[in-house]
């Protein structure tokens, strides 16, 4: 459950927004996001494929500049330290990203132990030091010490991931930022690697940001979710409660699709609406980025969206779905 | 199954690691014909993806194999590089569990997808292939796929890049498609539609399917049959839904009890680790993990066998469950 804590938040992104090329036109991959994440928090971005999980994931790591935003990491400006060694080095210290293509992201000729030991060049550490905590880490994920010598492409799918959890544990980070860090393990390991996540969270105090499209397993471990569409955030607030009583229109589509009985418990109007291919979104547009997809939508979300915030959950939206409506399938998370 | 199209039989592969050799998989043996479609799960580690190559014969160096794959009665394993070169793309094609190592990072996609029409179409045109391109992207979901054909797989997202390698290995229209953890990381409404596609496919085209997949939603939507992989070999085989909803195997049950959902949002896994490799211990391979075992002494002493535990079903277990169909999650087996 989400606690309001009044410590400074660990990552506060304020107004990140990210413009890309796209063959036709520019666009918006993030627009205007804007979030917070508590210290040991746990906190989910889901949204359809395509749009920008991975694109705010690649800013807030300091992987991408944005175009315009800032990102504050412990209250220092992530896109100003990415920009020196010294500043890489330090935000390593507080912030590692598991990627979600684990094979492309490990360097092909090194082995096992050596790409975590990478993960703790920076830190300051002796030798020994970082062999205990390599050898502490890949213990942890549980990868046997015969893998510690082999190299990425000699390893399964699900093992790979591991070792880029593992890279991402060593460093003892204030901040993970997960992208789809289960979805190549069976569910199973799905569930180690979830426990033991939880676990890091709870007894080193991480915090944490997952992004995945796997409802289950974001229920599962986020303390808040926060939902994307076409590079905008449309609603968020404490998991429970945005399961349980979605305000926008997006999100409930989202909880229908994600189960059988909620596909076929749709309306009819809210099938076809949310089956229609969108055209992308000139740069300038100030209606609703989802009018497209929506059965809800009039005139005024062409130009307008009306923002709705209550403690512990918000939502962009101009008709949103009331927590009385009848809704079809609407979510039970009493049990 | 009926006449095989593709049949695998007494499949093994044994990596050579700087730790000694590794047994991957272990008597492996099913088969599939035209039109239909076998699921395959399990653990990490068990030896999906090293299946996968070794069907197309794109395994590494450092592997042996014992045993035969056979598509239409040729034994594939017995093929020169040539001759599989041309067989791959048309008659079998993969996408690899990782859609960047199917993507050239240096060339557009569309382009990709357009060569390997060419390659396997006689006679097509350069313009007739990038249409074809440009369909293919279409088919598998892809917005505004005239456009999209023009970028690079790094302007795309990670589920666009997992469908756009999903194109690529439908382009030449090949008979048997093996899918390597194709739905991952998509999400519910794209991950439909690529079911969908696959199922037409093999209704229409009669093309068949091997999907590798973690998610057991999708095998049980897409598949007819499914074999379950523990260590290294197949622990259990039937029918999709018989396997699924009325497992025989220990393992095969344990695993369908993992998964969260919605609305039932606990973590749950099978405690323990499976070992590290198949072919060394002549105890049941599940037996330190199995609560059914409960450490009878069988399990130990002897490997169980795939044979019949209930009707269209084998198992290796000495101790199967009755298999009997009851609603899941109200009486779950406790994993841990
Ligand atoms: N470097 C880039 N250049 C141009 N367009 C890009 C680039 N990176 C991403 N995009 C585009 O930005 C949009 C958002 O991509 P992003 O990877 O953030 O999506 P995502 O939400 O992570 O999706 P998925 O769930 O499929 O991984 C997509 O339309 C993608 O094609
Ligand atoms: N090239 C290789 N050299 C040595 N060992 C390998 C090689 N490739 C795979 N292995 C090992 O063989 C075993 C089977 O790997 P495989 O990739 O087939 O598993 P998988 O079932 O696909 O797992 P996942 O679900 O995690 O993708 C693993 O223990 C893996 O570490
Ligand atoms: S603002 Fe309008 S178009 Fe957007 S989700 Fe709400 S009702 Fe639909
Ligand atoms: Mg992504
Ligand atoms: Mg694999």
């Amino acid at each position: 459950m989400t606690q309001v804590r009044d410590e400074t938040p660990v990552l506060d992104v304020a107004g990140l927004s990210q413009r890309f090329a796209g063959g036709s036109g520019h666009f918006w991959a993030a627009k205007d996001v804007s979030f917070q994440v508590a210290p040991a928090e746990a906190v989910a971005l889901v949204g359809e494929s395509g749009s920008g999980k991975t694109t705010v994931a690649q800013a807030i790591s300091g992987l991408q500049a944005p175009t315009s935003g800032t990102v504050h990491l412990a209250g220092q400006d992530v896109v100003r330290l990415a920009r020196t060694r010294r500043g890489r080095r330090d935000l390593a210290g507080r912030l590692q990203m598991v990627f979600q293509d684990p094979y492309s992201s490990l360097d092909p000729t090194k082995p096992v132990f050596q790409l975590v030991e990478e993960s703790l060049l920076l830190s300051g550490l002796s030798r020994p030091q970082r062999h205990e905590r390599v050898a502490e880490s890949l213990d942890i994920v549980g990868l046997d010490p015969v893998q510690h010598a082999r190299r990425p492409r000699e390893l399964s799918g699900g093992q790979r991931q591991r070792v880029g959890i593992a890279r991402a544990i060593a460093p003892r980070p204030q901040l993970l930022v997960l992208d789809e860090p289960v979805a190549s393990l069976d569910v199973s390991v799905q569930g180690q690697i979830l426990q033991l996540l939880d676990d890091i969270r709870t007894r080193e105090n991480v915090a944490m940001l997952v992004i995945a499209h796997d409802l289950g397993v974001v229920r599962a471990i986020a303390d808040r979710t926060l939902v994307m569409y076409r590079g905008s955030l449309v609603e968020g607030g404490a998991t429970p409660r945005v399961f349980a009583e979605p305000a926008h229109p997006n999100t409930q589509g989202l909880l229908w699709s994600a189960t059988a009985h909620g596909q076929q418990a749709m309306p009819t109007a809210a099938k076809i609406a949310l089956a229609t291919d969108a055209a992308p979104l000139p740069l300038a547009d100030t209606g609703c980025p989802f009018r497209a997809r929506c059965w809800r939508r009039t005139a005024e979300c062409d130009t307008d969206v009306a923002r709705v915030e209550t403690e512990a959950h918000w939502f962009a939206c101009n008709h949103p779905i009331s927590a009385s409506e009848e809704v079809a399938d609407r979510v039970d998370v009493t049990a | 199954m009926s006449t095989s199209l593709l049949e695998v039989s007494g499949l093994g592969v044994t990596y050579q690691t700087p730790t000694g050799p590794l047994a991957a998989l272990d008597d492996v043996r099913f088969s599939i014909g035209a039109g239909e479609s076998i699921g395959i799960v399990g653990e990490s580690g068990s030896g999906k993806s090293t299946l996968a190559l070794a069907l197309l014969g794109l395994l590494p160096t450092n592997a042996t194999t014992t045993g035969a794959v056979r598509l239409d009665g040729v034994n594939l394993l017995s093929l020169n590089r040539k001759e599989l070169d041309r067989r791959r793309g048309k008659d079998l094609a993969l996408v690899y569990q990782d859609a960047l190592v199917s993507l050239n990072p240096v060339r557009t996609v569309g382009s990709q997808i357009a060569e390997v029409v060419r390659r396997h179409i006689p006679g097509t045109d350069r313009r007739a292939a990038d249409e074809t391109a440009i369909e293919a992207l279409r088919r598998v979901g892809i917005p505004d796929p005239g456009r999209r054909a023009r970028q690079y797989a790094h302007e795309f997202s990670g589920g666009m890049r997992q469908r756009a390698a999903i194109a690529m290995a439908l382009a030449a229209g090949p008979r048997v498609l093996v899918a390597d953890e194709v739905t991952t990381a998509l999400d519910v409404t794209v991950k439909a539609q690529i079911l969908d596609l696959l199922d037409d496919l093999r209704s229409t085209e009669g093309m068949s399917v091997i999907s590798i997949s973690h998610d057991l939603e999708a095998v049980r939507r897409i598949t007819d049959h499914l074999a379950v992989m523990y260590a290294g070999r197949v622990v259990e085989l039937g029918p999709t839904a018989d396997v699924l909803s009325a497992s025989t195997h220990p393992y095969t049950a344990a695993l369908m009890d993992c998964a969260p959902t919605i609305t039932r949002p606990v973590i749950s896994f099978i405690s323990g680790a499976p070992p590290k490799t198949a072919a060394a211990t002549p105890a049941c391979a599940f037996a330190a993990r199995c609560i059914v075992s409960a450490g009878r002494e069988a399990c130990t002493l002897e490997r169980p066998v795939l044979r019949p535990t209930k009707a269209h079903v084998t198992a290796a277990c000495h101790f199967p469950l009755d298999g009997a169909a009851e609603p899941r999650h109200h009486d779950p087996i406790p994993v841990h």
